[in-house]
């Protein structure tokens, strides 16, 4: 099922920021992770992800670099900075309330713990 | 999905020179890698993608270093996917809508440049937008400016005329002045330049002159007596004066302000007055040394004549004038009087006084009625008037005949003009405000008079540029009205001089010698002893080796008792003005030798 483009305008640079918090990823990666581990629901063509990573680099959320990793081709890798991590937190903490509060209402069953991956 | 396949572009030295980025070049790379096309070229992504890839960055519009590295990142987007084993068509289909991507990133991009970039891009679009608004505030004004219409409601110069338009036909002066100074022809330079005094050089030559032209100075002895002088003035010069004045432009006056009609060179009698004001001046002289004194009396009193006709249009220069005849008649009768007093009976000598004291009324004073005339006859050409005397600034009004004619980018400065200048009733306002209190302070005699306040109450020197610019012209007029004041104050100085004068020759007459002091005038001869204008003490007089002086403390109020080189101003016994301005220096070297006789 695919997500209304509304949601996903919020979604989206949360789940990008979310998936770099573990690794650096080059663009195609993204899109990828994204396809699989949210099965489908947040995946996004790159019409969409580029103009988000750009966004995110310029509010400074991401830093990108061009590498060539076991002499594949060259990517562009992106990594979560210091104030992406702390923007990451602060947006796990508004979905996990957001969460809470839907499911308060009996729309989604048991609230998920999404704070527990929030960085210290 | 773009349709576009493009071939792989080779890239020559210069294509490559132009594509390679400065900090490339300065490491000493060629690397024309800006080449988005080439680049794409190298990467071997099948032609839809390299398509899609182009189209992309083409409708970015970013820089060139952004658009390589955009499209640098889309081809390995889409060379990972072909890795992967997906299709192009899949890759192609996958990638989203092109016109929306290119318009996303770019946004992001331009928002990743630097902080500098993005503040003059604010500055610019800051700076643009005021620049619309000055546009938009332009053309409204330009529109407001090009639909008003002044109105042309009172015709101020038949209001200037109506006292010489008033003189019936056939009793007019001026009809008995034209035939003498066309009798008189050109009047011989000796005579105008100062030499025309007894005993000078061109003495007989002058009083020659005279006695060949009797009949022509008696036309002006009759004239000046008439009531009214009737010359009209702002039309042009009238044919039948024309032979007195060949060299004044014919000028067409449609739509001429009054202002314009009436400019000092368009008044070519008033030079005509003041030369026949000399001339009865020097017959006064020549009269006084054939000991004929009722000549010399009808020739003063026609000089006063002269002053009260040119009087008679109510313009500061016609004031001057006035003020310049009074004198010259005062300075004459003074002359006789120091010289030849015997020349006067003593009822010749009372009816002067009279006529001296009963003056333009008793009261010499400088009159703006007229100029108040040019000034809203200016206004009622510059401005509409809604009827409630409000109005706004015209077209065509600034671009009426002799405003700004001829003035560069007058027309383009003119909307901005209407926005900036007050409007009409403003304007008028402040104009009125001014004169009021420039004639408020003429109304107060010399001594009580104070030009820093003045200056300070009219803002002369001080005020705002904005000022000057709500109000145009009006500092410049209220200025040039405050500088006539003095000589209204000195020429009534002057003749009050001249009436203690004859009081004290027909003291002399009756007592057979000058009274100890002027307080012996009164009540007989005098009803009061005149103020000296400069400090309001009464006129000073003394007796120096036997002869009467009349001084005043001059402008540093200070009585020097006539010491030579000091302020003290003698006005009888006086000397002759030359022709054209008085002379300070000249007058002086006569106080001081009235001083030593």
């Amino acid at each position: 099922m695919r997500v209304e483009r509304e949601l996903m305008r919020g979604a989206g640079p949360f789940a990008v920021m979310k998936l770099l918090r573990r690794r650096e990823m080059y663009g195609y990666e993204l899109v990828e992770a994204l396809l699989v581990q949210t099965d489908g629901v947040l995946g996004m063509g790159q019409s969409t992800l580029y103009p988000m990573l750009y966004n995110l680099q310029a509010n400074g959320y991401v830093t990108s670099r061009w590498c060539r990793a076991d002499n594949g081709p060259e990517r562009r890798y992106y990594a979560l900075t210091r104030r992406g991590l702390q923007r990451l937190a602060t947006e796990t903490r508004q979905w996990q309330t957001l969460v809470n509060a839907i499911a308060a209402l009996g729309v989604t069953a048991e609230p998920s713990n999404a704070a527990a991956d929030a960085p210290a | 999905m773009t349709e576009k396949t493009p071939a792989p572009v080779r890239q020559g030295l210069w294509r490559r020179l132009f594509n390679t980025p400065m900090r490339d070049l300065l490491r000493g790379r060629l690397t024309g890698r800006l080449d988005v096309r080439h680049c794409l070229g190298e990467a071997e992504i099948p032609p839809e993608l390299r398509g899609i890839v182009l189209d992309v960055v083409h409708r970015t519009r970013l820089w060139r270093f952004e658009k390589a590295d955009v499209g640098r990142e889309l081809t390995a987007h889409f060379r990972d996917g072909l890795a992967r084993g997906e299709s192009p068509d899949a890759l192609a289909a996958a990638f989203g809508p092109l016109r929306r991507s290119a318009r996303l990133i770019r946004r992001a991009k331009r928002r990743g440049r630097s902080r500098a970039w993005r503040t003059w891009l604010r500055a610019g679009q800051a700076a643009g937008l005021v620049l619309i608004v000055l546009v938009g505030i332009y053309l409204a004004a330009t529109i407001r400016l090009l639909t008003g219409r002044p109105e042309i409601a009172r015709d101020y110069l038949v209001e200037i005329n109506a006292a010489a338009a008033a003189v019936p036909e056939g009793n007019r002066a001026w009809d008995l002045y034209r035939e003498a100074l066309l009798a008189l022809g050109d009047v011989p330079a000796g005579l105008t330049s100062g030499d025309a005094y007894p005993g000078a050089a061109g003495w007989p030559e002058t009083t020659r002159y005279l006695e060949q032209h009797g009949e022509a100075m008696e036309l002006v002895r009759r004239a000046a007596s008439r009531r009214g002088l009737g010359y009209v003035v702002g039309d042009g010069i009238d044919e039948s004066d024309r032979p007195l004045w060949p060299d004044v432009a014919d000028v067409d006056w449609t739509g001429r302000s009054l202002s314009d009609r009436l400019a000092s060179e368009l008044l070519p009698y008033l030079g005509s007055l003041n030369t026949l004001g000399w001339l009865l001046s020097v017959d006064a002289l020549r009269a006084a040394e054939l000991g004929d004194g009722t000549l010399a009396t009808a020739d003063i009193e026609a000089i006063m004549g002269i002053a009260r006709h040119a009087l008679e249009v109510p313009l500061i220069l016609n004031t001057l004038v006035a003020f310049r005849q009074v004198s010259l008649g005062v300075t004459t009768l003074g002359e006789i009087l120091a010289d030849q007093p015997e020349v006067f009976a003593d009822e010749q000598l009372g009816r002067l006084a009279h006529r001296l004291t009963a003056l333009f009324g008793g009261r010499l004073s400088a009159r703006f009625q007229g100029e108040q005339m040019l000034f809203d006859d200016l206004v009622q050409r510059l401005y509409t008037d809604d009827g409630n005397g409000d109005g706004r600034l015209t077209a065509q009004g600034l671009n009426s005949p002799g405003l700004t004619n001829g003035t560069d980018g007058a027309e383009l400065l003119a909307p901005i003009a209407g926005l900036v200048i007050a409007g009409r009733r403003a304007y008028t306002d402040e104009y009125r405000r001014l004169l009021a209190i420039v004639e408020a302070e003429f109304a107060r005699p010399l001594w009580r008079r104070d030009p820093a306040r003045l200056d300070r109450e009219t803002g002369a020197g001080t005020e705002t540029l904005l000022h000057r610019a709500r109000y145009p012209l009006i500092g410049r007029l209220i200025h040039a009205y405050s500088r006539v004041g003095t000589r209204p104050e000195l020429v009534t100085q002057e003749r009050d001089a001249m009436c203690v004068a004859i009081a004290l020759e027909l003291y002399r007459r009756r007592h057979g010698g000058w009274p100890a002091s002027l307080a012996e005038l009164i009540p007989d001869l005098l009803p009061e002893i005149p103020p000296d204008r400069y400090d309001g003490a009464p006129l000073r007089y003394r007796l120096i080796e036997g002869k009467p002086v009349i001084y005043s403390v001059g402008v540093d109020r200070h009585d020097d008792g006539l010491l030579p080189s000091d302020g003290d101003l003698v006005l009888w016994p006086v000397l002759r003005p030359q022709w054209g301005e008085p002379d300070p220096a000249a007058i002086s070297r006569r106080a001081s030798r009235g001083a030593g006789r």
